[in-house]
């Protein structure tokens, strides 16, 4: 039996309005800058998604911002009800993805995949017939993919692989970004395509269904095609592609398909990122070299605007890496009682409580997680007590800044990977990238006597329960709102 | 008159002035294709009426310099190698 979900962009939209978090833009917005403009206004109030008619230059095109930056709009993607307590989001993600059932792809005829309805090959390729924004000022180009996946497969054992890497419009039929080399399909590329000097084949998929889009954002450890049928309850629906033999999401908006170049880079970025910052400069990049575009009907391009939080990159990716980092810790059998990442850290804080079971738990956290493959995107780990309620800022601000020993509870680790895109790095280290890494032990040492240990002052902590009782059921009559 | 800009890394004096040599810059022209990047070979001159079209540098992370320089294009270059365009 399928979860609730939403096979397409078209019926999220749908239902984002239905739930009132959409606003329907009608008037002619200009891709140079205003609509990314107004995507990242709406990303930093939290506000609706814009659904935008009518794009100056682009008849035929429409345009859907921010499409995933709020929690709302993950739990609707989850068909949870929008109001839905973050961490009954994270159960949800947790029991599809931890269930054990497998949904494979469902391959569909060409006839029946609507990304197929437009088919435009050789000469008539053109990357600038598609509405590619320009995202911000200062960028170094078109952004066309920002809300997107990039569909690879390993040559050797055929693994797929779906990522978020970021793709600027160099000409009318290259494209250019960063593939670190740590990353799923770096490895792909530059160990097994480059030395073979073999063109990398791919396909950019932009407007895929929403969990797609986090499947395609989450560090899992199975392919992404196979992790979307979890989240769906079923397997995702798949044609194949023009010009290879990849497969892509049938009811996608836009499919781009092409070679990842081997010995060649052209100059990418700056970029508004995900840090909030323009970090990493204008500098030779990876070279995607387009063959082939499809797309649906009318098709409406999703616009993702990185910069200060909250915008889906920071959302998704905190959700899915600190899920995933709870899904590792288990799994080494340590107690922990919750993993949370803060989207307003842009995915670099993660916060992680446990029973306090033995001396050196917090050191063992950190080890594991700075060592995963989840390890380069974050740096600054926090445990926590199982007391401490990990969703609650006042609650983890008072733990850090009380029980952390500035000496002590500190610990710091060099020379760890890193990526070019941290702001704090020097130049240098963003260039190698090489990253430090730091963790907050938040436990009252266990060696403390209890007489020793301070004790919390809380209203749960410090009343008997027939006070606490009585406080609380004669709140409004003091005169309080509930 | 065209106009152009382009990324001078950290200092806009690494940029040797007057002299033939490749680069990469974007067309500002306000068409659907604005912000096209280009390979060519040419020369540039902060004196702004020193060649006939317009160049506006930039440098790494995007910071507007805001003064125009002058370019000739001198040849357009396909960067892309002839066995995988």
């Amino acid at each position: 039996m399928p979860y609730k979900y939403y096979k397409d962009n078209r019926e999220f939209i749908k239902a984002l309005d239905e739930a009132g978090d959409l606003v329907t833009v009608e008037q002619e917005v200009d891709w140079d800058m205003e609509m990314g403009a107004i995507v990242r206004r709406v990303c930093e109030i939290k506000g609706p998604s814009p659904y935008f008619k009518n794009i100056k230059d682009y008849e035929g095109f429409e345009a859907f911002g921010a499409p995933l930056a709020t929690y709302r709009k993950l739990a609707i993607s989850l068909g949870l009800p929008p109001d839905t307590p973050i961490p009954e989001i994270c159960a949800a993600y947790l029991e599809r993805t931890e269930s054990g059932k497998s949904y494979p792809p469902v391959i569909v005829d060409r006839a029946d995949a609507p990304c197929k309805e437009v088919v435009i090959t050789g000469d008539d390729v053109n990357l600038f017939d598609l509405p590619a924004p320009m995202v911000h000022g200062g960028d170094g180009g078109r952004y066309l993919s920002t809300w997107h996946m990039i569909v690879g497969k390993d040559p050797d054992t055929q693994d797929i692989n779906w990522g978020m890497y970021r793709q600027m419009v160099f000409d009318e039929k290259t494209m250019v970004g960063p593939v670190l080399p740590f990353s799923d399909m770096g490895k792909m590329f530059h160990y097994k395509h480059v030395p073979r000097n073999e063109p990398m084949p791919f396909a950019t998929v932009i407007g895929m269904d929403p969990l797609a889009g986090i499947a395609a954002c989450a560090p899992a450890s199975i392919p992404e095609d196979e992790f979307c049928g979890m989240l769906m309850g079923e397997g995702v629906e798949m044609v194949k592609c023009e010009t290879s033999d990849l497969y892509v999401p049938a009811h996608a908006e836009i499919i781009i398909e092409g070679d990842i170049l081997p010995g060649i880079e052209l100059e990418e970025a700056p970029f508004g990122e995900y840090t909030g910052y323009r970090t990493s400069p204008r500098e030779p990049r990876t070279v995607y070299r387009v063959r082939c575009i499809t797309y649906r009907k009318k098709p409406i391009m999703p616009l993702s605007n990185m910069g200060v939080p909250t915008d889906e990159g920071q959302l998704l990716r905190s959700f899915s890496l600190g899920l995933e980092m709870e899904k590792l810790l288990k799994s080494q059998g340590i107690p922990i009682t919750g993993v949370y990442m803060w989207p307003e850290s842009t995915h670099h804080l993660v916060v992680i409580g446990t029973a306090h079971v033995y001396t050196g738990i917090a050191q063992q956290i950190a080890n594991l997680i700075f060592g995963s493959k989840l390890g380069p995107w974050f740096h600054m780990a926090v445990v926590v007590d199982e007391e401490t309620d990990i969703y609650n800022k006042d609650e983890v601000i008072h733990a850090i800044s009380t029980r952390c020993h500035p000496i002590d509870g500190i610990h710091l680790y060099e020379n760890h990977l890193g990526t070019p895109l941290n702001p704090f790095a020097s130049p240098e280290e963003r260039k190698k990238s090489k990253g430090s890494k730091v963790l907050f032990d938040c436990l009252f040492p266990r060696h403390w006597k209890e007489s020793d240990k301070p004790i919390m002052v809380s209203f749960n902590k410090v009343y008997p329960e027939d006070v606490k009782e009585k406080v609380l059921s004669n709140w409004t009559n003091y005169g309080f709102k509930d | 008159m065209a106009e152009y800009d382009t990324f001078i890394l950290t200092d806009l004096n690494e940029f040797t002035q007057d002299q033939a040599q490749d680069m990469i810059i974007r067309d500002l022209a306000s068409t659907k294709a604005k912000y096209c990047c280009k390979v060519v070979k040419a020369r540039a001159s902060s004196d702004p009426d020193k060649y006939g079209d317009r160049l506006w540098p930039r440098l790494g992370r995007g910071q507007w310099v805001g003064k125009p320089w002058s370019i000739e294009i001198i040849e357009w270059i396909n960067p892309i190698p002839e066995e995988w365009r």
